[in-house]
Order: C-alpha cells, then structure tokens, then sequence
C-alpha cells in the first residue's frame, strides 16, 4: 500500500519506513530543493530522524551502523529458504498468507533472529514472533471498532495522551509537529489502548514504544503488537498505574547484578546508588527511544522472539561492557552519568548482543519468574499495597 | 571542577509543566520548544558561586505522570532543595500543589528548602493562576516562591540560586548537618582536604558558625 505519489529518494532518507509513513511533504520539500542544486536545510535519516548539524559531517548518519542496509542478501536467502520449508507447503512461490500466524519456536528460528531479521520482513515476522497476528486474526472486536469506541476526546487518558504527543518522539520527521503522519496513528493507538485496558489507562512511556513500530508498521498492526507486549512478552501490571511489574524487574535485575557482575554490585552499594532510577526506562520501554533505532531493530527481533527474559539479558550485557568505565569513575555523581549514557554510546549491535548472551545467555524464563515472585511479595510489603493491585491484564477482547 | 559544597536538588511537579526545560535553561541556556518526555529520571549539574564559594548543584529532574511517584519519590531522600514546579496556564497543576508537598515533606528531610515556581510566566494571555494565589500558598506553607519562565529564561537563574542561597545560609545557621550526606549536602574534596589540614574539629571555614 502506498500513499501519495512520490517515493523517498533522498539520500536514503526515510526508505526504511513502512510506505505509508513516508512524510510527503518534506520528502517533497526535500526534492524540491535537490532539484534547485540548493543544500536541503535539515536532513533526515533512513528512519525520518532528523540529523544533527554536528554529526552532519556523515551526511547518512552511518556513523552507527551495524547492520547495512539495504539488507544482506544472505541473510534475506536463510529466512526465506527457512520460512519456506518451515511452512510452506505447496510448490510455488512463497507468499506471507501461506505461512502460520505463530513461528514456531526451534534453535533454528533462534539462530536466524540471533542473526537479525532482515529489514523487509520485519513487519511480518514481528507480526507471527510475538503472537500479534494472532490476535489480530482472532480478535471479537476489531481495531476500527476498538478505534472508534475509543475516539472520546474528554476522558482523562484522552487529554494526557494529547498533550504527550508531540513530545513523543520529537526529533522524527512523523512525529514532530501536529500535522506529521504518524500523529493521528499515535493517538488512535494510545487512546485505543487506554479504552482496552482501563486498568492501565495511558502509561507514558507506551507512545514511545508504539511510535516506533507505527515506523515499521501499519497502525492496526502497530496496535496488536502492543497489545502483544502488554498481554504477553512482559508480565502482568508492567504498565499499570501501580507500576508493580516493571519495578518488580528492577529488583530482579539487581538480584541478577549481583550474581553476574558482582563488582558493579559492590559500586553501586558502595556510591549508594538506586539503579532502577535509571532502567525502568529501558524496561518500561524495552529501550525504545534509548538505544539508537539501528541498535533497538536487532534488540526488539530478539524481545518478540523471547519475550523479557532479552530485556534483563541486554541489560546486564550493556552494565557489562562499560564495567570498567563505571568502576574507574570518581564519584557517585559521574557514575550516575555513567551509566545514564551507556545505552546511547553502545554503537554495534553484534557486539551488544554477543556481551548479553556471552554473559547471561543462559538465563530463562523460568529463573526470572522465580525472582519474580518473590521480589514482587518484597514490593508489596515495602509499599504496604494490597493485593488487589496486581490483577493480571484482563481484557475486554482476551483472545 | 573543585568546589566547595555540592547540593542535591530535585525537580517535582505535574507532567508537563516544565521540570526539563526549566533545568535545561539552566544547565544549558538553551529552551528546546518540544522536549522529550521523561521517564523516570534525568540528571543534570551546573557550578554556582554564593558568597565567593563555588557550589555544585546536582539536580535530578522527576517524571511527573502520577504512576511514577512511587519509584521518583526513593529519590527525595537525599536532597537539599526542591523546586515544586506548577503551569500558571493549567489551574489543576496548581491545585494538585498540596498533595506533592504532602509527598515531599513525608519522604525528605525535614530540613530540605522548597521553592515553589509558577512556570511558563511567558504565557500571560493563557494565565489561569494569579500570581497572588502563587504566592498566598507559598506563605502559607513556608515556601519560597517565583514566577519563572524557561521559554525566556526569565527568573530560571535566580530560582536555583536563590534556592541555593537559603541552602547556604542554613547550613551557615548551623541547621543543616553536613557531613550526613543524607541531607543532600557535600564537603567539596579541596574543601574536605582543607578541614583535614585544620584538624582539631572545627570544621576550618566551612564551617562559618556551622559547628556551633
């Protein structure tokens, strides 16, 4: 599907976007100033960020690019040749409607996401990973009726989701001003959301995840793999108003810091510092708007493929790599930027991902539930909250 | 950069009032239009000078969404100021003021200086707060008060110094204990090693009556 009728051709700008998100008019504005030989004032990079004048001096901001895209032609073959023989069973060509909702789970299918997903099939293999399609197919309410029951501009979730817009993700061409594309899809998806779980409501920190797929996606798609995420890949209450879940995997996390990389858990109890001030952004967001795009496609093929176990796995990978840096600082205070900035200086995703499962490769889901528990009963007993706060997600559309 | 003392501040107020601009200004001088939001917590530092001493403000600004207070407030400990930011253009910032303070007095020490900011002074036309009602709840709480604006940077500086100014000032009274770090106060190294060379527990000029 296409909207409009001019391609980007800009450099690379934006050709790594879903078609439909292609910003016409700064693509149009763009080519308009190419064809006056004039220097377009602001450029933008294949995902529609905008490139800082700084860093200009790569005009196609490749400073960090671990995967090349376009996309490895080997690679694109393996998937393929394992799509097809996987599921395809009639002679012919392979077509998307062919294959199963769900891919089943083999080391094969780990080794291919271990490898990244190529670019182009990304929408629908993310699709089939984390079960959204599957809920996409089976839903009782469908998204345009979901969409239009929720399209209330006076509820409270309403106005906060409004104001939080724009300041989503600002320094994307989709997103940056009241008219962009991706706008509207934004706010159908966020409002959509809050109506399907009331429980939760408009958490912040979800528009930024979803922003990011609607790069990628289409917007119905967009909105079953948050529903995914939210009922599926990361536990009950995760982004609830309690916030029980998420802060129930920071004490998770220190837990495994202390087993996996016991020097940082003797800084940090030395320098007295809270790390959960700063990774239950990474988790709320499973790194979206942390890590750079080109870093979170490789990290989020793996988070649909194994759900949050990867999040605590690239977390501890990305304390590990910099352990030296952070046990080398002077005082709390330059560890605490330290560690802030981890994320934003990890440049190769094949580096990020084999530290993670070098280092924590073998931890399971099964290890982090029973953490889980029993972090989750410490939780409730430091904040006196009653039970009743940690109803799992129910949903008007279980599916 | 050596200094003498290092304060702890934070940033608190409803989402969208201003918190990260208003450090941003000061921090940076800058005002970004549209900033991102903020999810958990961020850090920022600038050096003052008070009374000739350079003074380090380390200044950790808050998400405001309301899910996140239970994670932010692990953080008023250990702060010597706070900056309770409202939106002078959106009354239920205003109104929401009690129930912060009530969250800072109960989780800080009691020592801890407040100033209450009236933000985005830039916006007359939208006002929804008289300035008066800014300054009636801050009398009436024992609270400093400013009307600020991060767009124009009007009042940004001389909110943080002058909440520096009473942190300085306490601690010159003898008020603030500071070699307890819990009360978001540090000796800067130079000015430790200096006490160190005086010996003897007076506490050398730092101290300024502080031991008293």
């Amino acid at each position: 599907m296409t909207s409009g009728s001019f391609a980007p051709s800009v450099r690379g700008s934006f050709t790594a976007l879903t078609p439909s998100m292609w910003p016409q008019e700064t693509v149009n504005k763009c080519s308009q100033k190419e064809e006056s030989a004039e220097q377009p004032e602001i450029r933008y990079d294949e995902f529609g960020f905008r490139i800082d004048r700084e860093d200009g001096a790569e005009p196609n901001s490749r400073r960090i690019m671990g995967v090349p895209l376009p996309e490895d032609p080997q690679q694109r073959l393996r998937w393929q040749a394992h799509l097809e023989f996987t599921h395809n069973h009639d002679v012919g060509d392979l077509t998307w409607d062919k294959i199963d909702v769900l891919l089943p789970r083999s080391q094969k299918l780990r080794t291919l996401v271990l490898a990244g997903i190529p670019h182009t099939l990304r929408p629908q293999i993310w699709m089939r990973l984390s079960g959204a399609l599957q809920k996409k197919r089976n839903t009782e309410t469908s998204y345009r009726d979901i969409a239009r029951n929720s399209s209330n501009d006076g509820s409270i979730a309403a106005k906060q989701i409004e104001k939080d817009l724009l300041r989503t993700m600002p320094s994307n061409t989709c997103f940056s001003n009241i008219n962009s594309v991706g706008i509207p899809r934004l706010r159908r998806i966020l409002r959509g959301l809050a109506w399907l779980y009331p429980e939760i409501g408009y958490c912040q920190g979800t528009g930024m995840v979803a922003a990011c797929l609607l790069l990628f996606l289409e917007e119905e798609d967009a909105f079953w793999m948050m529903c995914a995420i939210i009922e599926d890949l990361v536990p009950p209450s995760y982004f609830s108003t309690t916030l029980l879940g998420v802060q129930t995997d920071q004490r998770v996390l220190r837990h495994l810091i202390v087993q996996y990389i016991p020097r940082l858990d003797k800084l940090l109890q030395e320098h007295d510092i809270e790390l959960s001030l700063i990774t239950l952004h990474w988790f709320l967001t499973a790194f979206a708007s942390v890590v750079h795009i080109n870093i979170l496609l490789r990290v989020w093929d793996l988070f649909f493929c194994e759900g949050s176990v990867l999040l605590f796995q690239i977390t501890l990978g990305m304390l590990k790599m910099k352990e030296e840096e952070l046990i080398q600082s002077e005082n709390s205070a330059s560890i605490f930027n330290t560690l802030s900035d981890i994320p934003s200086q990890i440049e190769d995703p094949e580096v990020l991902i084999k530290e993670s499962m070098k280092l924590a490769g073998s931890l399971t889901d099964d290890m982090i539930e029973t953490q889980r528990r029993k972090h989750l009963a410490y939780l409730i007993a430091d904040q006196s909250q009653v039970p009743q706060a940690i109803m799992p997600n129910f949903t008007k559309v279980r599916t | 950069m050596a200094y003498a003392y290092l304060f702890k501040y934070i940033i608190i107020g409803d989402t969208g009032v201003g918190k990260s601009c208003l450090l941003l200004q000061f921090t940076d001088k800058r005002f970004q239009p549209v900033h991102d939001l903020t999810i958990g917590v961020e850090f920022g530092a600038r050096m003052i000078t008070i009374d000739g001493k350079q003074i380090k403000l380390q200044i950790w600004d808050t998400a405001g969404q309301e899910s996140f207070r239970s994670i932010t407030r692990s953080y008023y400990r250990g702060a010597a100021g706070a900056l309770l930011v409202y939106d002078i253009t959106r009354r239920d910032t205003f109104n929401h003021l009690t129930t912060w303070l009530e969250d800072a007095r109960q989780h800080s020490n009691s020592n801890m200086v407040i100033m209450l900011i009236g933000n985005k002074s830039d916006l007359e036309s939208r006002r929804e707060v008289k300035k008066d009602e800014g300054e009636a709840f801050a009398r009436e709480h024992g609270l400093i008060f400013m009307e600020t604006s991060a767009k124009t940077a009007s009042n940004v500086e001389e909110a943080f110094i002058n909440t520096a100014r009473e942190i300085y000032e306490k601690i010159q009274e003898g008020v603030f204990d500071i070699n307890n770090e819990a009360n978001g106060i540090k000796i800067g190294p130079q000015h430790a090693a200096t006490n160190a060379s005086h010996s003897g527990g007076h506490g050398g000029q730092q101290a300024g009556g502080g031991c008293c």
